[in-house]
């Protein structure tokens, strides 16, 4: 065989021999083909799949494993500084303000956040508390940011976009890792193992602790806010048949940290957090598509200054794919959701009633329509009931041009809705009271932001474009714009209520405001070599906002200008060196934010400013990873955001080492 | 679930098998036509699965168990650390990319068949590569990797590849 010589092409491509059409009958099994047969057999691909990402009428960005890993993050949010569009905004030791295309605040209720499918943000405001929200970082499969509504697949709080968080399939994470983490503000770790469950199944069991430090506030006095969590869960994949697969999942977490409240002269307190899942999938593979069953089951109970909060919720959804002829590719899904809540207030913050329970009932019907090989049109709406505004639909139009190999465009029309929640119409929130002081002040005076059952969806319509192009093999890019209006945003206005010995200056909360919004999303993917790529990135968004009527406040019109930066440049580094050796750089300029508080006055402004993270990992045997990374280093310690209703702290430079190990 | 939520982007033709079942399919096709070095020979032909996720579960289920050279295919999926020492074939995915030249030396020691779909494998210097053109998935075959490796390959596979490279071709590592 030697002898074989000169020969680039010896031989030959095997459509050549004209071999006899291998068509897999539909019964055959595929593995029973002979390799003549098997090479006449058209395949698609999980790449595909994903691709469908970047084959997708949506603005998509995809964090993978990869990018995690070198991009030193320690925790998701940190991650989620990755993605373009996305506002990621450290308020202390433990809380973040993300959004996506703008509103952003502490509990940035416009945007949807699932770990594996489940729904994890706080049914009480429908904002996230992020510091809840942890995985063993290695075992992230990847992390799909959504921009732009979402509704009608995923349901309300769609409304700017939707995080999505996948971890692994348990066969992917088999064998054990541990991973420890120390540095000058955050010490942790990670030990997980996978193995097998018969011939059918594989599983993997994991725990996690972490402990953070105390930051400085913006007095550059200790913020106490420093925090620590502990978490351990299991996942189960079991393939029952080739086209059955179940999943179980479950997890546990424990927190409990400092903070400061922001009221007049700042209180320090103290929170906790404990919070337990189960999740069981059934996914089947039809003839012509496939079908999920999912349940889950959170409960999650937080104590802090102002509000205990104990809140369970209950998930079933069905979800069906199925293609209809040649040109028809048909989605259905029905979901049905029970959240119960116990709340004990103190300190000013109350619930009437103080437990409640509310269903949510929804279904789904989305057709994608190949109008020719090149042109898609995807149509579809959700319609959902719910307690607190009865019913609401979210359609989508969206249409995707392939205008060869390379190169597509989209655009695509939508209407999404944020629904009110227990935080909009049963909340009250004392701010003051000052007893009477006869015969100068006959009433006493108290001051609260009050709920109203009539508060309502707040809505909006999109309008998007986007364009991809792959320019060559090593440079690809991604430009999506959009222009929304919104109404019935969230506001309030003064109400004063006399009763006998006393006056109530209330503020009511009201769909009071109109907003339009309009902005771009660059960026592009640069295989500058084969061991250096580049990712550059950039961000524009513009807020205005206006009340609808003149007795409204516009303290939240403000804020809704001026609490995400109008402009956010990144561009991230990653260059594998010999001896596995990596050097990654990732440079993120983010605008200042004119005004991030509701009630303050002056407005709060938080000036820009230019973070750098730095990592250098080793590779020294195959089982090992060392690293040190710094994050936030071209400056001591700045502030992100600053927050209505906890004091704010100074993000620091921070300087960690890590080891990973795997076997 | 992305695919589904935006538009149930991912449309699959009826006729189509998914990528990873063919490869699958193609792999154990592989075991038939290969002749190890007597020394190697064990009562199982051993399909070691190196790195992250390359063929998915049901596809690899699909192919464990079944019988090629009147031996059984076993199929095991490796962690990093292991040992290449029982290794007939060597399927390394795409994601040891910046490892393959060492992960090919070693394999190559232990007798082992090396096969990927990563992007130029046989030209890099493993034994056979799976290419994907038109939508249906070819391989190419670098005789000196398997020759380097001990492996007679037989002639009915050579007639089939798409490319085969000799040393002349092969690239300096």
């Amino acid at each position: 065989m030697r002898n074989i010589k000169n020969t680039l092409i010896l031989t030959v491509i095997s459509a050549g021999f004209g071999i006899a059409t291998a068509q897999a009958a539909p019964d055959a099994e595929v593995a029973d083909l002979s390799l003549e047969e098997l090479m006449d057999v058209k395949i698609y691909s999980a790449a595909k799949k994903e691709q469908a990402m970047s084959d997708t009428a949506a603005a998509a960005f995809v964090i993978s494993q990869e990018d995690i890993r070198r991009s030193g993050a320690t925790s998701i949010p940190d991650a989620l500084r990755m993605a373009p569009g996305v506002q990621v905004a450290q308020i202390n030791a433990h809380d973040w303000a993300i959004s996506i295309r703008g509103f952003n605040d502490r509990f940035s209720n416009k945007l949807l956040v699932l770990i594996d499918g489940r729904t994890v943000y706080s049914p009480l405001f429908s904002g996230t508390y992020w510091s809840a929200q942890d995985v063993v970082l290695e075992d992230i499969d990847r992390i799909e940011v959504i921009r732009g509504p979402g509704g009608t697949v995923w349901g309300a709080n769609a409304v700017n976009g939707v995080i999505n968080i996948r971890t692994k399939h348990s066969k992917n994470t088999q064998g054990g890792l541990v991973s420890a983490q120390g540095g000058n503000y955050q010490n942790g770790g990670s030990v997980r193992y996978g193995g097998e469950l018969g011939k059918e199944g594989t599983y993997r069991v994991y725990a996690k602790g972490k402990q953070n430090s105390d930051y400085l506030n913006r007095q550059n006095q200790n913020a106490h806010d420093q925090w620590s969590a502990g978490q351990g869960g299991f996942r189960a994949d079991y393939a029952l048949t080739g086209k059955d697969e179940l999943l179980f999942s479950g997890d546990i977490q424990e927190m409990e940290g400092d903070e400061t409240i922001g009221l007049r002269t700042p209180v320090d307190s103290s929170m906790s957090q404990r919070n337990a899942n189960a999740t069981a999938k059934l996914t089947h593979k039809t003839e012509n598509g496939e079908w999920y069953l999912q349940s889950f089951y959170l409960t999650d109970e937080r104590r802090g200054y102002s509000l205990n909060q104990l809140i369970d919720t209950f998930d079933v959804e069905f979800q069906h794919n199925f293609q209809a002829g040649q040109r028809n590719a048909v989605t259905w899904g029905l979901d049905y959701r029970l959240v119960s809540d116990e709340l004990t207030d103190f300190n000013g913050v109350s619930f009437t009633p103080a437990s409640r329970a509310t269903q949510l009932f929804s279904a789904l019907l989305q057709d994608q329509f190949s109008i020719t090989d090149d042109l898609r049109l995807t149509v579809g709406s959700k319609v959902e009931h719910n307690d607190y505004s009865g019913f609401e639909y979210q359609p989508n139009a969206r249409l995707l041009w392939k205008l060869n190999e390379n190169h597509s465009t989209w655009t695509s029309a939508s209407r999404a809705v944020r629904t009110p929640t227990r935080g909009f119409q049963d909340i009250r929130i004392d701010l003051y009271r000052i007893p009477a002081i006869p015969p100068f002040l006959p009433n006493a005076t108290a001051g609260a932001i009050v709920g109203d059952t009539g508060f309502k969806s707040e809505e909006v319509i999109a309008f998007e474009w986007g364009y991809r192009g792959q320019m060559s093999q090593n440079l690809s890019f991604d430009v999506a714009t959009f222009y929304n209006t919104y109404n019935n945003l969230l506001s309030s206005y003064p109400k004063v209520v006399q009763s006998p010995g006393l006056t109530q200056n209330l503020s009511v909360m009201v769909n009071g405001l109109e907003a339009e919004s309009y902005g771009a999303e660059l960026y592009a993917n640069w295989k500058v070599t084969d061991s250096w790529r580049l990712q550059p990135g950039y961000t524009w968004l513009t807020v205005d906002t206006r009340t609808k009527s003149s007795n409204i406040d516009t303290g939240l019109a403000l804020k809704n200008e001026g609490s995400s930066p109008q402009n956010q440049y990144s561009i991230r580094s990653q260059l594998s060196l010999p001896h596995n050796i990596e050097f990654d750089t990732s440079v993120y300029y983010v605008d200042n934010l004119r005004d991030t508080s509701t009630f303050q006055n002056p407005m709060i402004k938080v000036p820009n400013y230019t973070r750098l993270d730095l990592r250098l990992g080793w590779r020294p045997i195959k089982a090992l990873e060392l690293s040190v990374a710094g994050q936030n280093l071209l400056d001591g310690r700045h502030p992100e955001f600053i927050a209505d209703d906890i004091v704010a702290s100074q993000i620091p430079r921070s300087v960690y080492g890590k080891a990973v190990v795997t076997w | 679930m992305l695919s589904a939520v935006i538009a149930g982007s991912a449309s699959a033709d009826d006729k189509e098998i998914h990528e990873d079942e063919v490869k699958a399919a193609f792999v154990y096709n592989f075991a038939k036509f290969v002749e190890w070095p007597a020394d190697k020979i064990s009562e199982s032909i051993n399909l070691c699965i190196l790195g992250e996720s390359p063929l998915g579960f049901s596809a690899l289920k699909a192919i464990d168990g079944r019988t090629a050279q009147e031996k059984q295919l076993v199929i095991k999926l490796l962690n990093k650390s292991d040992e290449l020492k029982d290794c007939h074939i060597v399927f390394i995915a795409a994601s040891e990319r910046n490892k393959v030249a060492q992960l090919l030396k070693s394999a190559h020691q232990q007798h082992a068949l090396t096969v990927s779909d990563m992007d130029r494998f046989a030209e890099m210097g493993g034994a056979i590569g799976l290419v994907k053109t038109d939508e249906k998935i070819r391989f190419a075959i670098n005789l000196l990797a398997a020759q380097e490796a001990g492996l007679v390959i037989s002639s009915r596979l050579l007639s089939l590849t798409l490319v085969v490279y000799d040393e002349n071709n092969r690239p300096t590592p």
